[in-house]
């Protein structure tokens, strides 16, 4: 699904933010980015969202190198990738709602089908009760869940998570996390970027791509064939996930019985 | 409509900005509505002198009938001219007797023999007078030919003027305004950058986002035209009755109603087109850096 083939970023002459770096990440696949600051986790990102283009090397997504897109198509490439960033980047002049809503309102849903997947957004990131309030009158943890749901409302491919807890205490952290595996076993690609060592020990078993200064120096799961196939993205209302203790102290891989958040999803769900 | 309503919300919570731009725009139209009712009085001003008559031919005491009527249609046969009138002696001495009917001495000491015959030639336009005075000194008989070349160069000539300076101002205003609107818009737009990143990035189009600064130009075009075409209003109505007094039998006054809508729904869209174009300039500029 994404393919880095020999990925160099270089800004100016001798300044590389990555350095020939090459992996691939197939569908329903759950990645660990790790690496200290400056190792070019956010490089990676930026590449993928076409926000940057590489010095040399080649990048695909699905079936499309990005370098062949023209800059009017990358709007499409992108909402194909759900981002959420450390700040959480959430309007502030919009409520929880209207940032959730956003990206629907970008691809033109109609205002009922806003308003349902909203709704199952909310209860997914256990926010139903916040919705009409601003970024600024929420926690840190609260701010990243709407981040999540708003990274969920097109129903993308792929979720890339930047350091999404680096702003948050160790225990919201592990709860951000499992939301994040909760949204992979559902079918979603994801990577996480993350130096977080209390997440990536709650995730042990997962894939973990390790940069050093901009070269791909571990990648825990080389040579072996991805553990899931994808599946349709659902969200379960009913049990959301709430970051209480006591969901922060369950196994990370829990199932439970999902329901749907995309009309065409509402069948065939793991 | 949420692009619609993101553009009222902007300038609600910017009203200094939204109100500087709406003056700005609101003084131009004004100045264009009040110039353009100006320039087109002032073509009817010159149309009314245009249309009487403009030169007039007196001919010698003792020129004959038949002359003077060959005379007459030589002129009339032109085409630059639009109209030609014979005064014979027997007119003369009516239209004299008309004029000074408060003073009977003149009247009996005036007959029809002393009176020399006329004819009135009206031009086409203004710059046709010289041509016809010209023809008219080369038939005989003539003894003298009169027209007030002078009122009208001088109207012409004020008229260009008036054209002019409206043109120049309005088209002043009208880059003021634009570069008004352009910054007014263009500061909004770096207020909201991050925003404006968050949409892109999330796979917003480029005109998704510039929509809202589109109708917010639109918004200070047309209301500016609105409320700018209303002071004019008001301006003519206050004016009105000096300017009947003024211009006297030339019918200028009132204004019809057709002309005033067609002029506030030609300024209005023009409106509209640049502040929305305003709008897309600002927008665009701001996101391609």
């Amino acid at each position: 699904m994404i393919v880095f083939d020999k990925v160099t970023k270089r800004f100016g002459d001798d300044t590389f933010a990555l350095h020939d770096v090459s992996f691939e990440v197939d569908p329903g696949e759950f990645v660990f980015l790790t690496g200290p600051s400056g190792s070019g986790k956010t490089t990676v990102m930026r590449l993928l969202t076409r926000e940057y283009t590489p010095s040399e090397g080649e990048i695909t997504f699905g079936e499309t190198p990005l370098h062949e897109l023209k800059s009017n198509q990358v709007f499409q490439h992108r909402r194909q990738i759900g981002v959420i960033f450390q700040d959480y980047k959430l309007l502030s002049d919009s409520n929880v709602w209207e940032n959730i809503a956003l990206p629907l309102y970008i691809i033109g849903k109609s205002q009922a089908e806003i308003e349902s997947r909203v709704t199952d957004l909310l209860k997914l990131v256990n926010l139903v009760d916040k919705a009409y309030l601003f970024p600024s009158q929420l926690s840190g943890g609260e701010a990243q869940r709407v981040s999540i749901a708003r990274a969920l409302a097109t129903g993308p491919r792929v979720i890339f998570a930047d350091e999404p807890t680096g702003n948050l205490d160790p225990e919201t952290s592990l709860s951000i996390a499992k939301l994040l595996h909760k949204i992979n076993q559902l079918g979603t690609t994801v990577l996480l970027a993350t130096h977080d060592t209390g997440v990536l020990d709650s995730l042990k078993s997962e894939r973990r791509l390790h940069l050093d200064k901009g070269k791909l120096v571990k990648d825990s799961h080389a040579g072996k064939k991805p553990k899931r196939k994808p599946v349709p993205v659902k969200v379960d209302p009913e049990q959301p996930d709430t970051p209480d203790e006591s969901d922060a102290k369950k196994d990370p891989t829990d199932d439970h019985q999902p329901t749907e958040v995309h009309v065409e999803n509402l069948d065939g769900a793991k | 409509m949420k692009s619609f309503s993101s553009a009222l919300v902007g300038m609600r919570r910017s009203p200094y900005q939204s109100l500087a731009a709406v003056i700005m725009v609101t003084l131009t139209f004004f100045v264009g509505y009040a110039f353009s009712l100006f320039i087109i009085g002032a073509e009817r001003i010159l149309q009314y002198f245009e249309t009487q008559p403009q030169v007039i031919a007196f001919f010698t005491l003792d020129a004959d009938p038949t002359t003077i009527e060959t005379a007459a249609k030589t002129m009339q046969s032109k085409s630059y001219v639009e109209k030609v009138t014979v005064v014979d002696k027997q007119k003369a001495l009516e239209l004299y007797q008309q004029d000074n009917q408060d003073d009977p001495l003149l009247l009996e000491l005036v007959t029809a023999e002393i009176l020399p015959a006329s004819i009135e030639v009206s031009g086409k336009t203004a710059a046709d007078l010289p041509k016809i005075k010209e023809d008219l000194n080369q038939i005989s008989q003539i003894d003298e030919v009169i027209f007030q070349q002078d009122i009208i160069e001088s109207l012409t000539s004020w008229t260009r003027a008036v054209r002019l300076i409206g043109l120049g101002s309005t088209v002043v205003l009208a880059v003021s305004s634009f570069l008004t609107v352009l910054v007014i818009i263009g500061i909004k737009v770096t207020i909201k950058k991050q925003a404006i990143n968050i949409m892109r990035m999330i796979g917003a189009t480029r005109w998704y986002i510039t929509l809202p600064f589109f109708y917010e130009g639109m918004v200070y075009g047309l209301v500016g035209s609105l409320i700018g075409w209303g002071f004019m209003y008001g301006l003519l109505l206050y004016l009105t009755p000096w300017l009947k007094n003024f211009l006297g039998s030339i019918a200028v006054l009132p204004v019809p109603w057709e002309l005033l809508g067609l002029q506030l729904a030609a300024g209005s869209f023009l409106g509209m087109v640049l502040g929305g174009l305003t709008g897309i300039i600002a927008t665009r500029r701001l996101i391609r850096r």
